[in-house]
């Protein structure tokens, strides 16, 4: 009960400071205040006061895809282990529901893109489904790595099974960068996308949900903010040694949540978006360092036995 | 096994039947028959399915046959479910799919003869335990499929495309005698299969993979393995929709039923084989959907995801055989599981996707996605039906697609455990290869749904569609709710495939009494997941309508960024959503583009066209075929014409023979 009350609260909290935070720390690299820290989440509530504009084109896809979208993510969310290493469900295999979990939030975005008939959330649907199909391997390999050695392929005993200190702490920092890659493409944060574009040709995710308003549109953006804090929560477990007592992982945590908005509001205030037609090659360094891990957990694994 | 036999003669006879009656009412004739007669089959099929028994019935046939053994047990069983459900639903949707041909310029009665053919056939092949019975009704099987895709033969492509099959299963057909008189021989011409089983474990492994290796590739031509798939994308857009749907969705598990089979005659072979199989199918499945995803034609589109799909079921099965090898409990049932499970739905998602393409085509007079959006607006029904077939061969989760995949991940990941550092590291790329696979399949099915259902319609007859009559919906609809309902119980399901499993005999005997208690545990895993995310998106459209009741929704034309006469053609086409993909991996085609330069300051056309043409074929087969003619072009001075000479080679053959039989 403990854990699920737990878990329940930092879904609903810690994305909305963390979107917020990302917000602060752009503001302050471009020399500006920035709005409140709590700012994400009185948008998605004015949002959820409003009216919806549709358009004609569109059919029952158009308005069941938020819906769905932000169900799959939701139910993502509760499989991932947040503070202290624990999710409130936990079984063998559950990273790959959490993958195709993403898939299904993403499938039915893009449906909900291609309805409107618009050619810029064509353009943006097009791009979202084929840079993600980019970043899936990656993920499954660098999970395939871990649950080898662990033994167990869930979450929970993946990140308890990780090295805690000694020779391969390399391990750690090398699924650390992969989980970022990842959060910036899921998240579509810079260098894949940058949300804070004015010209819809540049945009991926933020093209492809032109249409939506009102409760859908708040629907997507909490889905996009929760989706960043699942996979910089399995980042922040990656780092964090799972052997800490509560108060010290929980503070852990927070610590690591914040360190990582903080790291993308910088990446996205100090570097540029990456050409459209070199985004592949950024997001295969995520699989190559999934290979590596693989080779290292191999010879390691030999070496011991 | 009486049962069996009743349902197989009620098929027999409907189409016999529907000799005497007039066109218009022999397709309800044969497929209430088809109907009727499932009933039974399917309810033998399920008794051997939950009591894992077997039931046997001897016939004794005489010279060439010998003793021919018929018998259910659960693996066959497994198969004739399938058969039975894809056959029914198939048999439903041509009863409103084949009034089309009924315009009194082609007779259809030999074609609904050579569908219960076919038919028939594959019920007698899962049941058939002799050799030569085999062989025999695996050739019906062929034949009456080649006489059911030319159905349009008067079109060129669609000739050739039949010949082509033709000679494709000929080739099959080679690889199989040899390999099954290979085993006959080894066996001092035992021709039952389970006699051969018992004696043939007396030879050496090497011998045996040997025979293994003939057999699966006459099964994976079948089945539609690489580098053997390129039959499969001609095939199926030629033949008429409810026989493709039959053939990808029936006919091509007929190969893995022959795979399967063959396993466990010739018994656990050595780890390479397993190897093998697990390489080809990760090949077959990034290549089918890689090149699904670039097609504009729509039936070529779910053909080329038959390719990836036999491709997930072979790297099953490849996992299996390594489960064997290296003993490893979840990698043989969540490999063998997983794949016959992926049978299943594979056979239901296949099926409905047909269907729905075969609507759509009927629709639009064209197979192109380039003319086509729109159509959810005026067919919804068939558009729901589509998604959830898209989802289901996603392998998405609550759908079928994802449990089957799920499995087979969850047995790569087992085999990982095993400690053995090549298996190890090939189980770590079969993940990386299967999770590519199912991210492009999402793209190729979100194009498929998003450009042909939704937006603006892109032609005149997009906007004139209507929904198609309920005979051929009902089965759509069916389709849509096995799909669902597969992937919510998935733990029967798995448990019932657990137990044909087990009688997989190179399944070895230790393992059998096992179940794969941690396998189940994650599928009861997945349940819950599947019930809260139900859950969940129930609430979030409830909070969605109460949120919005008491608020204004307006309609509005879509935002065009500023421009405010949009038009269809300036939406987003297939061929430009898969643009960014087709940069990358553009080398793996043939391609064909005709790019018209447009001319002068106010260009009124342009003209741009582009033809993703099979690397395969072209490199891979088309060189061999060349070979071939060329060399047997000198040959074809002996088939003169000349019926005398006929005669002359006839006479000659004879004596040659005695000569041999006397003199040897």
């Amino acid at each position: 009960m403990n854990v699920i009350g737990l878990n329940v609260v930092l879904i609903l909290v810690l994305p909305f400071l963390m979107a917020g935070v990302i917000k602060r720390v752009k503001s302050f690299w471009g020399g500006r205040k920035g709005p409140r820290v709590t700012q994400p989440f009185f948008d998605v509530l004015r949002l959820l006061r409003k009216g919806e504009v549709v358009s004609r084109t569109t059919t029952f896809v158009f308005r069941l895809a938020p819906s769905v979208s932000l169900a799959a993510v939701v139910m993502a969310a509760l499989l991932v282990p947040l503070a202290g290493n624990r999710a409130i469900f936990s079984f063998e295999g559950d990273f790959i529901v959490f993958a195709y979990l993403l898939a299904l939030s993403r499938f039915s975005l893009v449906l909900g893109g291609l309805d409107t008939g618009s050619s810029f959330e064509g353009m943006g649907c097009s791009r979202e489904a084929i840079f993600a199909a980019f970043v899936e391997p990656g993920f499954f390999i660098m999970m395939a790595a871990f649950a080898y050695l662990s033994g167990h392929p869930s979450f929970e005993s993946i990140m308890n099974g990780l090295p805690q200190a000694g020779n391969f702490w390399i391990l750690n920092v090398l699924a650390a960068i992969g989980l970022l890659i990842m959060m910036l493409a899921e998240g579509s944060r810079v260098p894949v996308d940058d949300p804070a574009t004015h010209l819809e040709l540049t945009m991926i995710h933020e093209v492809m949900v032109l249409d939506n308003s009102g409760p859908d549109l708040a629907y997507i953006l909490y889905g996009t903010m929760l989706k960043v804090f699942i996979i910089g929560s399995l980042l922040a477990n990656v780092l964090i040694p799972a052997t800490l007592p509560l108060w010290a992982a929980l503070a852990g945590f927070a610590g690591m949540i914040a360190a990582e908005a903080v790291l993308i509001g910088m990446i996205e205030s100090l570097m540029a978006r990456i050409r459209m037609s070199h985004v592949p090659q950024f997001l295969f360094v995520m699989s190559a360092l999934g290979i590596t891990l693989v080779f290292i957990v191999i010879m390691a694994m030999v070496k011991m036995i | 096994m009486e049962l069996f036999f009743w349902g197989f003669a009620i098929i027999a006879a409907s189409g016999v039947l529907s000799f005497f009656l007039t066109e218009k009412f022999k397709g309800w004739l044969v497929a209430g028959g088809v109907l009727s007669g499932c009933i039974p089959v399917m309810i033998s099929a399920m008794r051997s399915l939950l009591s894992g028994k077997s039931e046997a019935w001897e016939i004794a046939a005489g010279y060439p046959l010998g003793r021919v053994v018929c018998q259910i047990d659960p693996f066959g069983a497994f198969f004739l479910m399938v058969i039975c459900v894809g056959t029914i639903l198939g048999f439903l949707y041509l009863t409103g799919y084949i009034r089309t041909y009924l315009n009194g310029r082609r007779s259809i009665t030999a074609h609904l003869i050579f569908l219960v053919i076919m038919v028939l056939s594959m019920l007698l092949l899962v049941t058939l335990h002799n050799v030569l019975a085999f062989l025999i009704v695996w050739e019906i099987m062929s034949l009456s499929s080649f006489f059911l895709i030319g159905l349009e033969s008067e079109k060129e492509d669609v000739f050739t495309a039949s010949l082509n099959y033709l000679v494709m299963m000929h080739i099959s057909v080679v690889f199989l005698v040899v390999g099954f008189i290979m085993l006959v021989i080894m066996c001092n011409g035992m021709q039952d299969f389970d006699e051969i089983s018992k004696a043939v474990s007396a030879f050496s492994v090497q011998k045996r993979d040997f025979v293994l290796m003939l057999l699966l590739t006459g099964f994976g031509i079948k089945a539609g393995m690489f580098p053997f798939h390129c039959w499969m994308p001609q095939a199926y857009p030629a033949a008429p929709n409810h026989v493709s749907a039959l053939m990808s969705g029936v006919m091509s598990k007929m190969g893995i039923f022959g795979m399967l089979q063959s396993l466990a005659l010739v018994g656990t072979p050595s780890v390479w084989v397993g190897y093998i199989v697990l390489a080809l199918g990760g090949v077959s499945a990034l290549v089918g959907i890689v090149y699904a995803l670039v097609q504009t034609d729509v039936k070529r589109i779910v053909a080329y995801s038959s390719v990836e799909n036999i491709g997930i079921i072979f790297m099953g099965v490849g996992c299996g055989i390594l489960g064997c090898g290296y003993s490893n409990l979840t990698l043989v049932y969540c490999g063998f599981g997983g794949a016959l499970f992926h049978v299943l739905n594979h056979s239901l998602f296949k099926g409905l996707l047909f269907h729905c393409t075969g609507v759509i085509c009927r629709q639009m007079n064209s197979r192109s996605i380039e003319c086509m959006g729109g159509l959810a607006r005026r067919m919804p029904m068939t558009a729901g039906t589509a998604v959830v077939g898209g989802m289901a061969i996603s392998a998405l989760p609550p759908f079928n697609g994802f449990a089957s995949e799920f499995l087979i991940y969850l047995g790569m990941l087992g085999g990982m455990s095993g400690g053995n550092t090549l298996l190890v590291t090939v189980m770590a790329l079969a993940v990386m290869v299967l999770a590519l696979t199912g991210a492009l399949a999402l793209i190729c099915f979100t194009r498929f749904i998003g450009i042909v259902f939704l937006g603006h319609p892109r032609s005149e007859a997009a906007a004139r569609a209507v929904e198609p009559p309920a005979t051929m919906l009902i089965p759509m609809v069916i389709g849509a709710v096995g799909c669902l309902a597969a992937g919510i119980g998935a733990v029967p399901v798995f448990q019932i495939i657990c137990i044909v499993v087990q009688g997989i005999s190179s399944v070895p005997s230790v393992m059998r009494s096992i179940e794969p208690v941690s396998a189940l545990q994650s599928l009861c895993g997945i349940l819950y997941v599947s019930a809260i995310l139900l859950l969940a998106i129930g609430v979030l459209l409830t909070l969605r309508w109460l949120l919005l009741c008491r608020r204004e929704v307006s309609e509005r034309d879509t935002w065009g960024c500023g421009y405010d006469r949009p038009s269809a053609r300036i939406q987003y086409t297939g061929f430009s959503f898969s643009l960014p993909l087709l940069r990358i991996v553009g080398k793996l085609f043939k391609n064909e583009m005709t790019d018209g330069q447009v001319k002068g300051m106010f260009p009124v056309s342009g003209r741009f066209e582009y033809k993703p043409g099979d690397f395969f074929q072209h490199y891979l087969v088309a060189p061999v075929v060349w070979a071939v003619r060329s060399f047997m072009e000198r040959f074809t001075w002996i088939q003169n014409g000349n019926l005398q000479y006929y005669i002359l080679y006839g006479i000659v053959f004879l004596m040659a023979v005695i000569v041999w039989v006397f003199i040897w």
